[in-house]
């Protein structure tokens, strides 16, 4: 089916109105006899004013050189949310580390209780109870430290290195 | 992929490996070759003459920052569009809703006519107004279509919808600003 000429010239007044083609001899023949189709073109010419008008209000170098300070001042955010995830990670296995060695000190048989029901009073944890005073104050400071406290790195640390030591340190964790 | 017309995209994601590699020079030229089509849509579309190039700036750097989640289904220009579109959508939000247009920015008018000028540059005011008055969706889809001779294919994949009714808002628009301006 041929759809009608104003139908056709509205689609294709975009295409001539930003300079991508050209009318056909028909086409400017039915846009001097329609009134309705002059009316979509005028209002597309003044679309075409309007962005005339803004591009006087924009200067691309301006804009360029804005946007290249502003990056060069902020820590590149694929850095960051990295540094986010290997602190995880390594504060993960700090703590996989810690529950191993917890559950795997060799016990003395004497030593090894019969758990018959959870005290009313707490948690029952068995595989405290080989431990010394001293080893259960070092378990005890340990789960109170913040997460980011078990990290081989501090925070203060990654904060001085600029994105090239963070990306040398990230390399030498990935492996 | 899914481009609206304008430099060649092959050549932008030369420039996009170019920065990741950590050139300067190929960010800036990204910015140059895109920044008056992101103006062009952020005037017509009611930001302030004033901050047309401020929300510019803004959206090359959010852009830019965040190159690790841009996939190459779109081209850039068309990704540009969408951030550039949801940061007025946020400068709206901030000022509740209300447009601020400005005459201020007027075209001088031309020597040789300026009676004619001083009519079209009215004509472009109202314009500007009028399209203040169409839903969003309309508004986006006409700017992105007249002034970037985008397909509605294209169009669509910057505002999220569907070709069909990217045409129905090209036509509801058209209709609606043609009886504002006759």
């Amino acid at each position: 089916m041929t759809e009608p000429p104003c139908t056709r010239l509205s689609e294709r007044i975009p295409e001539v109105a930003t300079g991508r083609a050209d009318w056909s001899a028909g086409e400017a023949e039915h846009l001097s006899a329609c009134a309705a189709c002059r009316a979509e073109w005028l209002l597309t010419q003044t679309a075409q004013r309007l962005a005339r008008r803004a591009e006087a209000l924009i200067d691309p170098d301006r804009v360029a050189d804005g946007v290249m300070r502003r990056l060069a001042e902020s820590p590149a955010r694929g850095i960051g949310r990295r540094l986010r995830w290997a602190g995880v990670t390594v504060a993960a296995a700090a703590a996989i580390l810690l529950v191993v060695r917890v559950t795997s000190t060799p016990r003395s048989p004497e030593t090894v209780p019969v758990v018959a029901s959870v005290p009313p009073d707490g948690l029952f944890l068995p595989g405290l109870d080989s431990l010394t005073v001293e080893e259960l104050e070092s378990v005890l400071v340990s789960i109170d430290q913040p997460i980011a406290a078990v990290s081989t790195i501090d925070a203060y640390e990654w904060q001085s290195l600029d994105d090239h030591e963070l990306e040398r340190l990230l390399r030498e964790w990935e492996g | 992929m899914t481009a609206l017309p304008g430099p060649d995209s092959a050549t932008d994601a030369a420039l996009i490996e170019a920065y990741r590699a950590g050139s300067e020079p190929a960010a800036s030229e990204l910015v140059s070759r895109h920044a008056p089509a992101v103006g062009r849509f952020l005037y017509s579309a009611g930001a302030a003459a004033s901050d047309v190039e401020d929300l510019a700036q803004e959206a090359f750097f959010r852009a830019f920052r965040r190159l690790d989640t841009w996939r190459g289904d779109a081209s850039f220009r068309s990704w540009l569009f969408s951030i550039a579109r949801n940061l007025l959508k946020d400068e709206f939000r901030k000022r509740r809703g209300r447009h601020v247009l400005s005459i201020e920015d007027r075209d001088v008018p031309y020597r040789d006519d300026p009676a004619g000028e001083v009519e079209a540059q009215e004509a472009a005011d109202q314009l500007r107004r009028g399209l203040m008055d169409l839903p969003r969706l309309q508004r986006e889809v006409f700017l992105l279509r007249v002034q970037e001779g985008g397909s509605y294919d294209e169009i669509a994949a910057v505002l999220d919808t569907t070709p069909g009714a990217a045409r129905v808002h090209y036509h509801h628009a058209v209709k609606r600003l043609k009886e504002l301006l006759s």
